[in-house]
């Protein structure tokens, strides 16, 4: 008998063991992998007709560091006074905004490389937003490459008013990477929780799909989030979708050759482009009201780009989007570019661009 | 870390049954255990050789002092262990560890680009020489349990420029610690014995104490079965369990044990 136990035992520490360097967060049920934040100062918001939504990729408050990974530099870790007084700018700008709903995607909470700054907490704790779920879309004990070392990194969903009922959900992993490659990849994923605002109930999601992979595994990224803020419709609910597409909208007169392509010779990071994937954002934008509208967008393609890797360039593509099934106040959709459009300097925080928009509370 | 403690109940459950069992064998056979090579104060044969899968290479020089080298990493991470049988006082044995490696080669290798790259590529490697010197006071109380306490200290002397990072990994942190922070003290307590038949335990516990301010210790439990097949084939299985202060927070991990090992 107790060799069966100590048998089972065993049988038990190896399965236990399988997974050595947690990276699969999808051992972790749907809301389990959901993390909860909150702050010690609370500040009760004060009920408006409108809400402003905001969506921004803070690129793990690296700021403009030339980092390895877009060619300009060299860098792999920063020190905690870099990473922090790259937050200040950033907390500086969401004062500016006030987002009564914020989405972030890339914030870091227990990274090497952003000297394990909790992010998350810190920008709560240094804003007037008071809750948010945390949604893990890179995350490794050790990610044995480029020096990367720990990565807890991903998306998050913050807000003035009380969330609940919050999940992680999944999106397909790219196919055609090695299994090695992909054990110690990004995992993408939909972060959806409900905002109670006098109440009334919004699934705010937010998301971050795959930049690189040729072979669609962006598409069915962008597929099963179509599909789920469809079943949200169906169900009579109201949500409003922002996040990180990395994908740019229809009609964009400039889709390859992008300005700050610098990884022209390195294999491992083609140059981005969009030359068949164009009409990829278009079953969004005809379904549901998007913080700017294909027609302003047409108008200028310009004004509303939120991303370059070259912090000596200026936006040169839109990667960032807001969506929702209820009403945005007409032409409120805003990418904070600059001085000029937005009102501030947003070229040295990161290297994407916030959106913005007001919602009407119905 | 709910599960972690479940396999922590478990080691300490099974370890624990098999102990009372022990206590009441008689002494004999002592050296049984010790035709393998193990961590305890008695050192292989004179002429015996191990080698595992994993396990350096061991030599039995004399039946007091045994040699090993870990022949797969030795042109990356040069190294050689001497481990010296030296007194027995009444129950007790005596006996030391001494381990020299250069860790500049293989650091030089992992601070790369892409993937391998355990450190960035910017890493400047000084010239390391690691020492890794311990106590072995070990006692045989009969065929199903050997107990050994070890003390030792790592310590490593680093010679011109250096910049590179601590790889904070659970059981590598605590073995690398020295290099960026000249020591690394560290205390152990190991019992090993015949389980049943041919199969052998071994359970070591070993907290090793972070020097630099603001750091802890780690706490490493391994539980392993060994199963000598022959005087010359042995598989051997189990787990480690760590847990401990690193520069990211309060951790554990659980990882699996495994060898195979041929002696001759």
């Amino acid at each position: 008998m107790k060799k069966i136990f100590v048998l089972l035992g065993i049988v038990i520490i190896i399965f236990q063991s399988c997974d050595p360097f947690n990276n699969i967060i999808e051992n972790d049920s749907e809301t389990d992998a959901a993390f909860y934040y909150t702050t010690d100062n609370i500040v009760t918001p004060v009920i408006k007709d409108t809400l402003t939504i905001a969506s921004w990729n803070i690129k793990f408050g690296g700021g403009r560091i030339d980092f390895f990974f877009d060619c300009y530099g060299d860098r792999v870790l920063m020190t905690k006074d870099e990473v922090i007084s790259n937050l200040k700018n950033i907390v500086d700008e969401i004062a500016m905004i006030s987002p009564d709903i914020l989405y972030l995607q890339e914030v870091d909470i227990d990274s090497k490389r952003s000297a394990y700054v909790d992010e998350l907490q810190w920008i709560l704790d240094n804003t007037n937003l008071n809750y948010a779920y945390y949604g893990s879309q890179w995350k490794s004990d050790y990610v044995p490459s480029d020096g990367i070392g720990r990565m807890n990194s991903g998306s998050a969903i913050l807000s003035k008013y009380p969330l609940k009922d919050a999940k992680r959900i999944p999106l397909p992993l790219i196919e055609e990477q090695s299994g090695i490659v992909q054990y110690f990849y990004l995992r993408r994923n939909i972060l959806r929780a409900t905002v109670t605002i006098n109440n009334k109930n919004i699934v705010a999601l937010t998301t971050h799909t795959s930049a690189y992979s040729s072979d669609g595994t962006r598409l069915k990224q962008l597929n099963q989030i179509k599909t789920e803020i469809d079943n949200i419709n169906s169900a009579g609910q109201k949500f409003i979708l922002g996040g990180d597409f990395n994908t740019i909208p229809p009609n964009s007169t400039v889709y390859e050759n992008f300005d700050d392509d610098a990884c022209k010779d390195d294999p491992d990071f083609a140059a981005q482009s969009f030359k068949d994937q164009l009409d990829y954002m278009k079953m969004f934008i005809d379904s549901y009201e998007p913080a700017i509208t294909q027609a302003n967008y047409d108008n200028d393609n310009s004004l509303y780009y939120s991303f370059t890797s070259d912090k000596k360039g200026f936006w040169n593509r839109k990667l960032d989007y807001i969506f929702t099934n209820g009403d945005f106040v007409d032409n409120s959709g805003v990418v904070i570019q600059d001085i000029n459009t937005g009102g501030m300097e947003t070229m040295p925080f990161s290297d994407h661009a916030p959106i913005t928009v007001k919602y009407i509370l119905k | 870390m709910k599960n972690n403690l479940i396999i922590s109940i478990i080691l300490l459950f099974t370890f624990t049954l098999k102990a009372q069992d022990s206590v009441n064998i008689k002494n004999s056979q002592k050296d049984t255990v010790l035709l393998w090579s193990n961590n305890t104060a008695k050192t292989i044969k004179k002429g015996r050789k191990e080698i595992g899968l994993f396990a350096p290479l061991k030599i039995g020089l004399k039946d007091s002092m045994e040699i090993s080298i870990h022949p797969i990493f030795f042109f990356i991470i040069p190294n050689i262990e001497l481990k010296k049988y030296w007194t027995s006082f009444g129950i007790f044995d005596l006996a030391s560890k001494h381990r020299f490696s250069y860790p500049t080669l293989l650091y030089n290798v992992i601070s790369k680009r892409g993937i391998g790259g355990l450190l960035p590529s910017t890493s400047t490697i000084p010239q390391m020489f690691k020492f890794d010197n311990s106590i072995l006071l070990g006692t045989t109380i009969n065929e199903y349990i050997t107990t050994t306490i070890n003390v030792g200290v790592d310590l490593t002397l680093s010679f011109g420029e250096s910049n590179f990072p601590d790889i904070e990994y659970h059981i590598i942190y605590p073995r690398t610690y020295s290099l960026n922070n000249l020591f690394t003290p560290y205390f152990g307590i190991n019992f090993t014995g015949k389980f049943f038949a041919n199969v052998y335990y071994e359970y070591k516990f070993t907290a090793f104490f972070m020097t630099n301010t603001n750091q802890g210790s780690i706490l490493e439990n391994k539980l392993k079965f060994q199963w000598n097949i022959s005087n010359k084939f042995a598989i051997s299985g189990g787990a480690l369990l760590t847990y401990g202060q690193y520069p990211y927070g309060q951790d554990g991990g659980l990882f699996p044990v495994f060898d195979l090992m041929y002696g001759f």
